[in-house]
């Protein structure tokens, strides 16, 4: 195994955040690719179950962002 | 035949002709859509979008243009492509795009004309474009960037912006192409023809909607500014962009000399307004500048010097005001009343030299590293050619002539207009303008709508008849995983082989296949192929985004026979091969792992079907003022019944005490236009000195009961259904201030009336002072944006009844926008004077000896002078009615902090409330001008009728949905509901945790599906439908936390 980064899992609304994310892509900016990024319908459907479930996984941090 | 043919009337086009792909064109495209007619939108550019795809932010929220107004039912048409009626593979059935486009002629009458068009080439094929980028890539020609005002470059083979529509790049052929032919040999998908011509089509339409939008003032006229000469001196939309995310600098603001941030920045107002040369005024720049300084004092910190140089603070609209405040109090940000008449530049720094007088008249020296120019807005370039040919009439600044009455009507029947092409104008009043000129071409389309029919049954637009669907929930889960190369977009970095077979090793997995370009028709034929051929009940496609292409493939599956739900999209292009290039290792195994998590969800997917329901075919109006019978008659004139209901006993409302305008029109005419036209319409009823005492139901299905109150206090109460209901409720003036008790201290209404039925008072006054913002003793502050130019009507009588007359006005700003200014103009010029008043030093009224003066300072030469009075008529706030809140709680919706109602989006949904199917119109919403308020209502009535004309509507798909069994009834779902849906219903048959009758219940028809209250349900009782617990979390193969598959060596 090489040095790896840390595992972010990162929840995005799908109208914004989920958004940037395609323009980033339509962009070609670059990002680790460590980062998961789960879309939700709203940042109103984050659950502190699905963060702490990440974490409880092995993730090393959470992002929500919308 | 051909004789049949001929002797049979020809049947009018069911279609429209919408001119302009902005916002306003756009709004009132889907609209009409909605309403079943046929829409040919053009746009003269290669994309649609127009100034606002160019915007970062809106003011006064800051909402980033591209997320909002955005829900699955279509209603965003914001940044080109995000609105999900026009993302290219989920377009509304009865929308034609056509970009690059122009009108060459038009022949015929409103109902039935014929429009030639030329479209010029695009040289590329936007059904064969995948946007991978390899044509600009090779593109040997660099130009400037003009959707970046030319501060960046961009190749002759380009796409305008990242996310355009239509999503596909186009060539510009000029002459500066070296037709090397590189792009060609470059292209994956063969989509680039150098050799396409102009296309000429012949549409026939039966109405037109010109939605031309405007175009900036060229700064450079004023040479005097510097711009285009000193390199940091800008022009408002070059700070747009570079204040925008998608900018060229990414949203940081930097000084085009040198790169820096600069530390100080100046706005100059009204450039290419209220001079000489433009006697109107632009009615936006106020409000952009004072977002941009915001801006640049979050972005770039509190430090930097922010000063706007300014005439008058127009802040006119809703919380503007506060906005303004906001800026000066807690940004910092400097308003100096002064118009700066030359810029300097110091050739050494860079830094701009302004000189200004301030309000006192001390000429001051100041230096700042950055200068905006707030530069106006003018007529759009096409206007006088189109005008011409279109024989329509302009007015003498070159904007779009419309009567007040009628001000979405062109000088041509059939022919309407919305947005800044009749006047300048912002965002919110260009969406008013769109679907209130949706609403007025449905009124003379009424016997074509509901002809092109559609439907959102399925979470993607469709017309076509679909199979029957399959059952598939007995069966195993069998999954078909497509992976797609996109030409080499996606293959180059991610080693698809690898990917497949590892995706063939799942569990549940029954058929994994490379496909070349998902998207295109050979491909999607080859999946639903597969899905029969290989009895397949699951599909994953892992190919572009899923915002972009789920439609696209959720029709492709659902034509196969499947649930559109059991099928999940990877974004395996935008989030994963575009963005990890560097590091194929890792990027490899996140396709891995996203396709082992994604296999995960779609076996936890199950089938979400949404409901059907009869929409009732009439619409309650609730205010019979101008708003509410405007609306009225255009919902009945396009053939649906209205029911409207008036408080008092008589329809009219404010109109009736209104006896003349600054236009010079007459209002009594339009009341009793108005009055007849809706007592004799055989489709609405009216209902005077009637309340409305509850409303229930939801869009499509309203019940509502009214109470009508008789002369002798009897009261009868009925009930109605209703598909859609318009709040149409209205302001007053209001009368609550001490100085009113004061005799000869008057309202600006009584002003009016004595003008009107005492001319022999009025001719005898000979001093009059009028004050201005005379706050309600009890409300918040805020602009009531008519008393302006209602105050300068009624000074220019007293002026021609007696020049004589000493008429001065003291005032805080004067907001006379658009062409209102020229009133303020002839005022002044009939020796009418202006002196300003601050918040500091109001005015006082004082009465000696029977005799009235006002004593106020002077500013400009700090003196405070007596001024004698006559009268004095003040002009108070505008409120909105009476029993505003008791309705607000009655229909579910809210009220503004100033008291009104609230829209559901302030920029983009100004006459739509959060709840579906109520819409507002008129003063309710906001203090407002006839004929703004006529644009309102008639946006209203046409968001109503888009909805009415669809007769059936399917609500659902992906909602909340409660388990009852496992409801405490604990009311957190109630009380975290951004739209107050979920109520606890008492039903001795459901039975609660604990025994406890009755649980919560969310209405299927309502829900918007954001899924808030499934995550702060205690009882974890809520389930959000296609995002359950069992497809988000996925526990049992580890979908959230550490990555499973296989371990990376390098």
């Amino acid at each position: 195994m090489t040095e790896e980064k840390l595992q972010i899992v990162a929840y995005c609304c799908e109208y914004c955040a989920y958004a940037a994310a395609d323009l980033a892509g339509g962009l070609r900016m670059q990002y680790p690719p460590e980062i998961r990024i789960v879309m939700l319908p709203c940042t109103g459907k984050m659950d502190i179950l699905l963060a702490l479930q990440a974490l409880e996984e092995g993730a090393d941090g959470v992002m929500v962002a919308g | 035949m051909q004789n049949a043919e001929h002797n049979e009337a020809r049947r009018k086009p069911a279609a429209a002709l919408v001119v302009g792909g902005g916002i306003g064109g756009m709004r009132a495209a889907l609209d009409l859509a909605d309403a079943g007619l046929k829409v040919h939108l053009i746009e003269q550019t290669p994309c649609l979008g127009g100034r606002v795809a160019q915007l970062g932010y809106m003011f006064p929220q800051h909402d980033c243009v591209l997320c909002r107004g955005t829900p699955d039912h279509g209603y965003g048409c914001t940044r080109p492509s995000i609105s999900p009626a026009y993302i290219q593979h989920n377009q509304h059935p009865n929308i034609e795009i056509l970009t690059n486009t122009r009108i060459l002629d038009v022949e015929g009458d409103a109902g039935d004309f014929t429009v030639s068009l030329r479209q010029e080439p695009r040289y590329i094929d936007i059904n064969r474009c995948t946007s991978c980028g390899k044509c600009a890539e090779v593109c040997p020609i660099e130009l400037p960037d003009s959707y970046q005002l030319g501060m960046t470059t961009r190749k002759a083979a380009f796409k305008i912006a990242a996310r355009a529509t239509p999503n596909a790049y186009c060539i510009d052929l000029g002459p500066y192409c070296e037709d090397c032919g590189k792009c060609v040999e470059a292209c994956p998908t063969d989509a680039i023809n150098l050799e396409e011509q102009p296309r000429l089509h012949a549409v026939e339409v039966g109405a037109i909607i010109l939605a031309l939008g405007f175009q900036v003032y060229n700064a450079e006229i004023l040479e005097e500014l510097g711009f285009g000469r000193f390199q940091n001196v800008l022009q408002a939309m070059q700070y747009e962009r570079l204040a925008s995310r998608s900018g060229p600098t990414e949203g940081l603001v930097v000084r085009p000399s040198d790169n820096q941030h600069p530390k100080s920045i100046a706005w100059l107002q009204c450039i290419g307004s209220r001079d000489q040369d433009n006697s109107f005024c632009s009615s936006i720049c106020c409000m952009y500048a004072t977002k941009e300084a915001i801006l640049a004092k979050q972005r770039l910190g509190n430090d930097i010097e922010c000063s706007v140089f300014i005439m008058d603070e127009r802040a006119f609209n809703k919380e503007y005001s506060a906005y303004f405040s906001k800026a000066r109090n807690a940004h910092n940000i400097k308003y100096n009343r002064s118009r700066v008449s030359a810029v300097r530049e110091d050739p050494q720094s860079k830094d701009l030299i302004l000189q200004y007088a301030d309000a006192g008249g001390t000429l001051h020296e100041e230096r700042f590293e950055m200068v905006v120019l707030a530069t106006g807005l003018q007529p759009p370039e096409s206007a006088g050619q189109l005008a011409s040919m279109l024989n329509i009439e302009l007015n003498q600044h070159g904007f779009c002539e419309t009567d007040k009455f009628t001000p979405l009507q062109t000088s041509r029947p059939g022919v309407f207009v919305c947005g800044a092409f009749s006047s300048p104008k912002e965002i919110v009043e260009t969406i008013i303008d769109a679907s209130g000129a949706a609403a007025e071409v449905m009124r003379l389309l009424n016997d074509q709508l509901h002809t092109h029919q559609f439907t959102r049954a399925w979470p993607f637009l469709s017309t076509n008849e679909l199979p029957p669907e399959k059952d598939v929930s007995q069966q195993a889960p069998r999954t078909g995983v497509f992976a797609c190369t996109c030409g080499q977009t996606i293959s180059d970095f991610i080693d698809l082989p690898e990917l497949i077979k590892y995706a063939g090793s799942l569990p549940g997995v029954g058929h994994t296949e490379i496909i070349e370009y998902a998207c295109f028709p050979e491909d999607l034929e080859k999946i639903k192929d597969r899905i029969q051929s290989e009895n397949l009940n699951r599909i994953v496609v892992a190919a572009c985004s899923n915002r972009t292409h789920d439609a696209l493939f959720q029709k492709t599956v659902r034509q196969a026979g499947l649930n559109p739900y059991l099928l999940e999209v990877i974004n395996l292009r935008e989030q994963c091969a575009q963005v990890h290039k560097e590091q194929p290792e890792l990027s490899n195994r996140k396709a891995r792992e996203l396709v082992r998590v994604t296999v995960g969800r779609v076996i936890a997917a199950q089938p979400i079907h949404k409901d059907e329901i009869i929409c009732s075919a009439s619409a309650l109006v609730i205010g019979g003022g101008v708003a509410g019978m405007s609306a009225a008659l255009a919902i009945a004139d396009s053939g649906y019944n209205v029911h409207l209901v008036e408080r008092s006993e008589r329809l009219g409302g404010n109109l009736i005490d209104l006896y003349y305008v600054a236009e010079g029109y007459n209002p009594q005419r339009l009341l009793r236009d108005l009055v007849n036209r809706v007592r004799t319409h055989e489709r609405i009823t009216v209902y005077c000195r009637t309340e409305l005492d509850n409303h229930t139901g939801h869009i499509g299905q309203f019940k509502a009961e009214l109470q009508t109150t008789r002369p002798d206090g009897q009261t009868t109460r009925f009930e109605i259904e209703h598909g859609a209901t318009i709040v149409a409720t209205g302001g007053r003036e209001t009368h609550n201030h001490p100085l009113l008790k004061i005799q000869n201290v008057i309202t600006q209404r009584e002003l009016e009336e004595k003008i009107i039925h005492h001319p022999e008072e009025i001719a005898a006054l000979k001093d009059v002072v009028c004050i201005l913002c005379v706050q309600d003793q009890d409300s918040p502050e805020y602009c009531s944006r008519v008393c302006c130019t209602n105050t300068i009507k009624n000074a220019i009588r007293l002026k021609l009844f007696n020049p004589n007359c000493r008429v001065t006005i003291l005032y805080k700003n004067i907001v006379t926008y658009g062409f209102r200014e020229e009133y303020y103009t002839e005022a002044r010029k009939l020796g009418v004077v202006f002196i300003r008043y601050t918040d500091e030093e109001p005015p006082e009224v004082i009465k000696t000896n029977g005799k009235l003066s006002v004593r106020v300072r002077d500013l400009s030469m700090n003196q405070v002078f007596s001024l004698p009075a006559d009268i004095v008529p003040l002009s108070m706030s505008i409120a909105p009615s009476e029993g505003i809140e008791k309705l607000s709680r009655q229909l579910r919706v809210p009220l503004s902090t100033e008291g009104f109602f609230e829209e559901a989006q302030m920029k983009l949904r100004p006459m739509d409330f959060m709840r579906e199917g109520i819409f507002l119109a008129g003063m309710a919403h906001y203090p407002k001008f006839i004929e703004e308020s006529i644009s309102h209502a008639l946006a209203a009535a046409g968001r109503a009728l888009s909805l009415l004309s669809q007769e059936s509507l399917h609500l659902g798909g992906v909602i909340a949905v409660v388990d009852p069994n496992k409801c405490v009834g604990c009311l957190t779902c109630t009380r975290t509901c951004p739209f107050a849906i979920p109520q606890v219903i008492h039903d001795e048959l459901v039975t609660g945790v604990g025994g406890l009758g009755g649980a919560a219940w969310i209405d299927p028809a309502q829900c918007q599906g954001c899924g808030t209250c499934t995550g702060e349900c205690p009882a974890n009782a809520i389930q959000l439908l296609n995002y359950t617990d069992d497809q988000m979390m996925l526990r049992e193969i580890g979908g959230l936390g550490s990555w499973k598959s296989d371990e990376v060596t390098q």
